[in-house]
This record gives structure tokens, C-alpha cells and sequence, in this order.
């Protein structure tokens, strides 16, 4: 081709394309000038950086079908590539002359290009923001000025909502489909409020569910202005939070009752007065759980004693030491005691709710207080009828209460039975006094005494009567011995002497040889113990042995005596009749006080074989 | 022989016998002051082993001299004394006990009683020194 020829297909190509073509005309002229029907037109986006075809697609020269690839360039760079067929020699004065006067088409077209990747791209991002917001665990909904729903909600907030994606919500108040018709003049309000630009940024409502259970939302409002700055949309995006509030609640409960159960484990560490403890108790039971009344009871026959309550403004105040009869009555306090487990109840239409009603209650919880494994009473809190019923497992918190009370109450039950121990410790010393000075007086001093007399009289007697004298001598004498015979029978009650000298192996085989029925003694010990448990053994023994000759009707016992690891066993068991309690004999008890006044223990309890098996266990200090 | 003093109140027993009721609740002890007395020439007319009975017996009896025992089973011998001494017969009373008088202090003072006299110093010597003192 000659260089007039090729000015002239560039002129050509000039007219033809003129200086704003439609997109794609630069491809089908520069296919025609060069003859080239596989020609192809790339358009360089540095921002890719790479190569577009005129749709936006991505072209890579590499690729073309065509062998050969010119790049146009402009004064800032590269702008475009040519791909086509190889150009004779002779023709590259043509390509030269195309590509002068393509460049400012090419530039256009690269724009429009340009566009259309852009655009391309836009889409990708709008179906991945689609994507995102449909997907997403949060709840859109896109309103108009009025409300309504012209931006429609995401597809997450349709399914909670229960309502197809293929129904158009587009022309619905926002109110109408999502709030709770109780909630959607607050929602208008609210609405109008963003709109005017006045509300706080964030929101909790609750929306309706398909289950029926409303959902709390926490809703972030954004507005959308419209190109004049004036408000288009308000995008709602909603949190649901009703679990983390359910969660928090729980929580929040939680740390209440701690809080309250640390508050009466306090009072019950202070060891303060039932009164105050129960005071204290239902007080913090009643508030905690938001009753309006709450009692502490103590089962009494048929019914229940109230110990002391409490009761809420507005609440019926709670009577101490009223006497309430449980027969027949619809009582949770009933139910708590014959279950021995937490109850709730909820008045009902029936005659119990009726009474119920009457009463102005509408719901009550009661746990059971145990103390030593048995029923002692219960806890108890109402709700007045003007207030939501208890909720479901509220009962429970009240076990934990009940076992703080109960605590306290073993805990007052030890004090007094130490208190009583102590006491009986005390009037056992006394009364063992007072019966060793009337055994002294009774006996020795009388015969004594008599004996100083019947020497006056045998001394008045001497001269004139010498033989009444010896008379009463001869009797004074055996009163002397008589006298002196009580003296170590006394001696030996007071504290054995063998006890002391030779220790409780030997002791205990004494009292075995004096007893009435043949008596086997099993010494296990090698050493000495100490002197007060010796004492409270051997007095166990005594006493054991003593009531066995007395009640027991058996015909052997055996005493077993051994230590084990610092602590000292001692038992007494005879095959007799059997029947005995540490609780209830005074020489029994008065044994017990002894040995848990050592930290030991008593136990008297019917053999393996029968008969009575006294058992005790003394720390050797 | 001892006859009574003429510091002793009157009896309604033969001139120059004293009667004696004896309070004790020891039978030994009544066994034993009675034969002392007996042999120091006092009529032993009755023998109380508590107080009611020893009340009882001084209004049936009327002794001269109640030989009265403080510590007794029912009421202790200062009532006896207390409640012998409203009656309209007073017989004279001598307390006496096998504990000492320190164990009593005052009581024995305030007693509407001659005195007191500890069972193992008892005879007949010092029961007349008390009762002509």
C-alpha cells in the first residue's frame, strides 16, 4: 500500500468514525481499513491495571486469536492495544497512520469501557452487598420519611417476621410489619422522631416472630439523605439481643441472689436470734423474687406456726405465731412440706383459685427447711393478684434460702444442746457433791457420831456397870467398822484409786471381777491415755456395767478397749434385753455430756447379736 | 439423877424428871443420844424421825425439852422450833446436828431456841449446863 493510498484509508476511517462514535464502531472500522475481520480492540484501564474489551470484560492480547498486538499510547501513556494479523512491511505506514487517528476514538471508546468495567463492578459489589445484608445475622429494614417500607426489609429480618421473600413489603408501613400492634404508635413516633433528626441513635423494641414469642431488637437508626441533602431513607439495622437479655437477666438475677444469700449467710454467721435471721430472711426472699409477702413456718401438727415475715408496701402483712391449719387446703406451703421439694403455684379457676382470688393472691412459691434430715417447716413468698405470677423455676432460688435458714437452725440446735450439755455438766457436779455430803452425812458422820456418844456413854457406865459398858463398846466397834467399810466404798466412787496407779486396762478389769455376770475385758491399748479420757472411759464402762446388772437381764458382756489413731474406743456390749438410749437415761447422758465434752462421741444402740452395745470414741487430745 | 432447874419451864411430868422429845431422822443417832440421856436421868417420853411428826408428837406429848435436830427430811429444825414456839405449849428446845455451829451462824441465834449443842459434845452435863445457863 503507498502512503497516498494509506492517508486515504485513514481519511476514510476519519470521516466514518467522526470524533464521538457509538462504543464499538472503532473495532468494526478499523476491521474494515485493515481488512482484518479478526481484529480486536483492548482498552488499557491503569486502575486494573490491565486490559477491557469494549463490554468491560477483561482482554488479554496474549490471548487474541490474532498474532499481532500494537499498542497505542497517548502523551501519558498507554491507552489501548490493537490486536490483528501481521501487517506487511509495506502496510506499516497504514497501521502507523490508523493508530495517529484512532487515538483520540480509541480514548473514548476506552472511557466508555472504563464505565462499563466500573459499572460491572458495581453490580458485583451491590450482589455482594445483597448478599451480606440478606445473609447477615442482623435485621435491615430501609424507610421512607412516612414510614414506609419503600427500601423493604432483608431477608434475615423476613424470615424471623415469618413472611415469604416473595411478598412485596414495599408499599407496608414499617409499623404494620414488624411491630407489635401494642408497640406501633411508639414505632411511628420513633420514626417521625429520626426523621426530624431528634432521637438517640439507638433503640430496644421488641418486633413480632413467626414463633409468637416476640423478639428485643436493638435497633441503630442512619439517615439517608437524597441529593439535595433532604432526608430519602432511614436504614434500621436491628440487633437481636433477646437472648444476650435473657442471658444478662439470668445473669443479673444470679448476682442478686448471691448477693442475698451472702446478706443472710452473714446474718447466720453473726449466730444473731431466729427472730432476726427469719426477719432478715424473708425479707431478702420477698425481694428477691419480687413477692409481696413472705414467711418463715414451722410445721406443727396439721398446720403451720408462722415464725415471723415480712410483707411489701401493698402486700397482707404476715402475723408471727398465727397458727394456720393445712388440712384440705390448696397450700403451697402444704405441698412443700408432704414433697419435701420447692413448689409454685398459680390460682387457677378453681376453688383453691378462687380462695386465691379472695385473698388477692395470684401465685405463691414455698420451699421445705430440713434440719437432721426432717421436715422442720418452709419458706414461703406470694404475689399480690394485681402482679405477673411467679415465673417458672423461681422456686428454685428459695432451696437455697432454705438451707441457709436450716443451717442456722442446726447451727442454734448445737449451740443449745452444748448450752444444755454444758448446764447438765455443771447441775451433775452439783448433784455429785451434794450426794457425796449426804453420803458422808448420812452415813460415816451419823456412825461416827454415834460412836463418839457410846464412848461418853460406855465411860459413864465404866464404874457403876462395867459389863454395859463393854456392851457399848462391843457395838461400837462394829459400828466403827461399819463406818470405815463406807468410807471406801465411798473413796472408791469418787475416783478409783487402781484407775490412777495402774491405769484403765487395770480398772476396767476391776469393775469386769465385781460385776455380777461374767464380764470378758479385750485390752488393746499399750500405753497410758490421758487422764481425762481414762476417767470418761472407765466411767463409761461403769455406768454401762452398772445398768447391764441392773436392766439388761443378760448373762455376759464383753468390754473392748483399743486405740486407733490418736483416738480411744471403748465398748460395752451384753446380750441381754436390749432397749437402752444415750438420750433418755440420766446416767447415759450424763456419760455422753462426759465424753463430748472431750470432743467424743456416745453412742448406745442395740448389738449385732442383740443386747445393748455402748460405744464411745474419745480424741486423745 | 438430874432434877430440873429452877430456870426450866414447868412440865406436866413428875417433879424432877425431865421429858424429852427426840428429834432425829438417823435411827442410830435417837438410839444412842436416848441412852445417853437416859443415863444422865432424862425421861426420853417420844422419839420424831421428821419435823411434821416431831410438831405432832410435842402437842401430844408436851415435853419439857425438845432435843431437835436441824437437818430433817421434810421441814429442817428451825421451823419445827419456829412453829413449836406459836403453840401454847413452849417446850424448851435444844438444836443439835452432827455438823458444827459455824455451819449455821446466825440461824442458831435467831432460833427461838436455849441453844445449840453439836451431837458429838452432847451429854446430859452439857445439855442441863445449856438449859440452867
Amino acid at each position: 500500500m503507498s502512503a497516498d493510498a494509506a492517508r486515504a484509508a485513514v481519511g476514510t476511517l476519519v470521516a466514518e468514525l467522526g470524533t464521538s462514535p457509538p462504543p464499538g464502531r472503532l473495532r468494526a472500522a478499523l476491521r474494515r481499513s485493515l481488512r482484518d475481520p479478526a481484529l480486536e480492540v483492548g482498552y488499557w484501564l491503569p486502575d486494573l491495571p490491565g486490559f477491557v474489551d469494549i463490554e468491560g470484560k477483561p482482554f488479554d492480547p496474549a490471548t487474541a486469536e490474532t498474532a499481532t498486538a500494537t499498542y497505542v499510547h497517548d502523551a501519558h501513556g498507554r491507552i489501548g492495544v490493537l490486536t490483528h494479523r501481521a501487517v506487511a512491511p509495506a502496510e506499516a505506514p497504514l497501521l502507523d497512520g490508523i493508530v495517529s487517528a484512532v487515538r483520540l476514538v480509541l480514548e473514548n471508546e476506552r472511557l466508555h469501557a472504563e464505565s462499563r468495567a466500573r459499572l460491572m463492578e458495581l453490580e458485583q459489589r451491590r450482589f455482594f452487598t445483597d448478599l451480606i445484608v440478606d445473609n447477615a445475622p442482623v435485621y435491615f429494614a430501609v424507610v421512607d420519611g412516612e414510614g414506609v417500607l419503600t427500601g423493604g426489609i432483608n431477608d434475615t429480618l423476613l424470615a424471623v417476621l415469618g413472611i415469604p421473600k416473595t411478598e412485596n413489603v414495599r408499599d407496608r408501613h414499617y409499623w404494620d410489619v414488624v411491630c407489635l400492634p401494642e408497640d406501633e404508635d411508639a414505632a411511628r413516633a420513633r420514626l417521625a422522631l429520626v426523621a426530624s433528626g431528634g432521637a438517640a441513635r439507638v433503640e430496644e423494641t421488641r418486633i413480632r416472630s413467626a414463633s409468637g414469642e416476640p423478639r428485643v431488637v436493638e435497633w441503630r437508626d442512619t439517615i439517608l439523605p437524597d441529593e439535595r441533602g433532604q432526608l430519602k431513607w432511614i436504614v434500621r439495622a436491628g440487633l437481636d439481643v433477646t437472648e444476650r437479655n435473657e442471658r444478662e437477666h439470668e445473669l443479673r438475677r444470679l448476682i442478686e441472689e448471691q448477693a442475698a444469700l451472702r446478706r443472710v449467710a452473714i446474718v447466720v454467721a453473726k449466730q444473731a436470734s431466729l427472730n432476726e435471721l427469719v426477719r432478715t430472711v424473708a425479707r431478702e426472699v420477698g425481694e428477691l423474687l419480687g413477692g409481696h409477702t413472705a414467711a418463715v413456718v414451722r410445721a406443727e401438727g396439721t398446720g403451720i406456726r408462722v415464725v415471723d415475715g415480712w410483707a411489701a408496701p401493698g402486700g397482707r402483712s404476715v402475723d408471727a405465731g398465727r397458727f394456720v391449719e393445712l388440712e384440705g387446703v390448696a397450700s403451697v406451703t402444704a405441698r412443700a412440706l408432704e414433697t419435701g421439694s420447692p413448689q409454685r403455684l398459680v390460682a387457677v379457676d378453681d376453688d383453691a383459685g378462687r380462695l386465691w382470688q379472695s385473698l388477692e393472691i395470684n401465685s405463691a412459691i414455698a420451699a421445705p427447711i430440713f434440719v437432721d434430715g426432717e421436715v422442720w417447716g418452709a419458706i414461703n413468698t406470694t404475689r399480690n393478684a394485681s402482679a405477673e405470677p411467679f415465673r417458672a423455676g423461681a422456686e428454685e432460688g428459695l432451696a437455697d434460702m432454705a438451707a441457709l435458714v436450716a443451717l442456722a437452725l442446726a447451727n442454734a440446735a448445737a449451740r443449745e444442746e452444748l448450752n444444755a450439755s454444758r448446764a447438765r455438766i455443771v447441775r451433775a457436779g452439783d448433784e455429785a457433791r451434794r450426794k457425796l455430803e449426804r453420803d458422808l452425812h448420812d452415813g460415816a458422820q451419823q456412825r461416827l457420831v454415834s460412836l463418839a456418844i457410846a464412848l461418853r456413854l460406855a465411860d459413864a457406865h465404866l464404874q457403876k456397870s462395867p459389863e454395859t459398858a463393854r456392851g457399848i463398846l462391843r457395838a461400837a466397834s462394829e459400828d466403827l467398822a461399819g463406818a470405815l467399810a463406807e468410807l471406801r466404798e465411798l473413796a472408791r466412787g469418787l475416783h478409783p484409786a487402781v484407775l490412777t496407779d495402774r491405769g484403765l486396762g487395770p480398772a476396767l478389769q476391776v469393775l469386769a471381777d465385781r460385776a455380777p455376770i461374767p464380764v470378758q475385758v479385750e485390752n488393746g491399748l499399750e500405753d497410758r491415755l490421758p487422764t481425762a479420757v481414762e476417767a470418761a472411759a472407765y466411767y463409761v464402762v461403769s455406768e454401762a456395767l452398772a445398768n447391764v446388772a441392773k436392766h439388761a437381764d443378760a448373762s455376759a458382756a464383753e468390754v473392748r478397749l483399743h486405740r486407733v489413731d490418736g483416738t480411744a474406743f471403748v465398748e460395752v456390749i451384753d446380750d441381754g434385753v436390749g432397749g437402752a438410749v444415750a438420750s433418755t437415761g440420766s446416767g447415759l447422758r450424763g456419760l455422753a455430756d462426759r465424753v463430748e465434752a472431750l470432743g467424743g462421741r456416745l453412742r448406745v444402740a442395740r448389738g449385732a447379736e442383740g443386747g445393748t452395745r455402748v460405744a464411745a470414741e474419745i480424741p486423745c487430745g | 439423877m438430874v432434877t430440873r432447874t429452877t430456870a426450866g419451864p414447868p412440865t406436866c411430868h413428875d417433879a424432877g424428871v425431865t421429858s424429852v422429845l427426840l428429834v432425829d431422822d438417823h435411827a442410830s443417832a435417837r438410839r444412842s443420844i436416848r441412852a445417853l440421856l437416859e443415863a444422865a436421868g432424862y425421861e426420853v417420853v417420844g422419839e420424831a424421825a421428821d419435823g411434821r411428826s416431831a410438831i405432832q408428837q410435842a402437842r401430844e406429848l408436851l415435853p419439857d425439852v425438845v432435843v431437835l435436830d436441824i437437818q430433817l427430811p421434810d421441814i429442817d429444825g428451825f421451823e419445827v422450833a419456829a412453829r413449836l414456839a406459836e403453840n401454847g405449849h413452849r417446850p424448851r428446845i435444844v438444836l443439835t446436828s452432827s455438823r458444827t455451829a459455824e455451819d449455821y451462824g446466825e440461824l442458831i441465834d435467831d432460833a427461838p431456841a436455849e441453844g445449840f449443842l453439836a451431837k458429838d459434845e452432847l451429854t446430859g452435863e452439857a445439855l442441863e449446863e445449856l438449859l440452867t445457863s
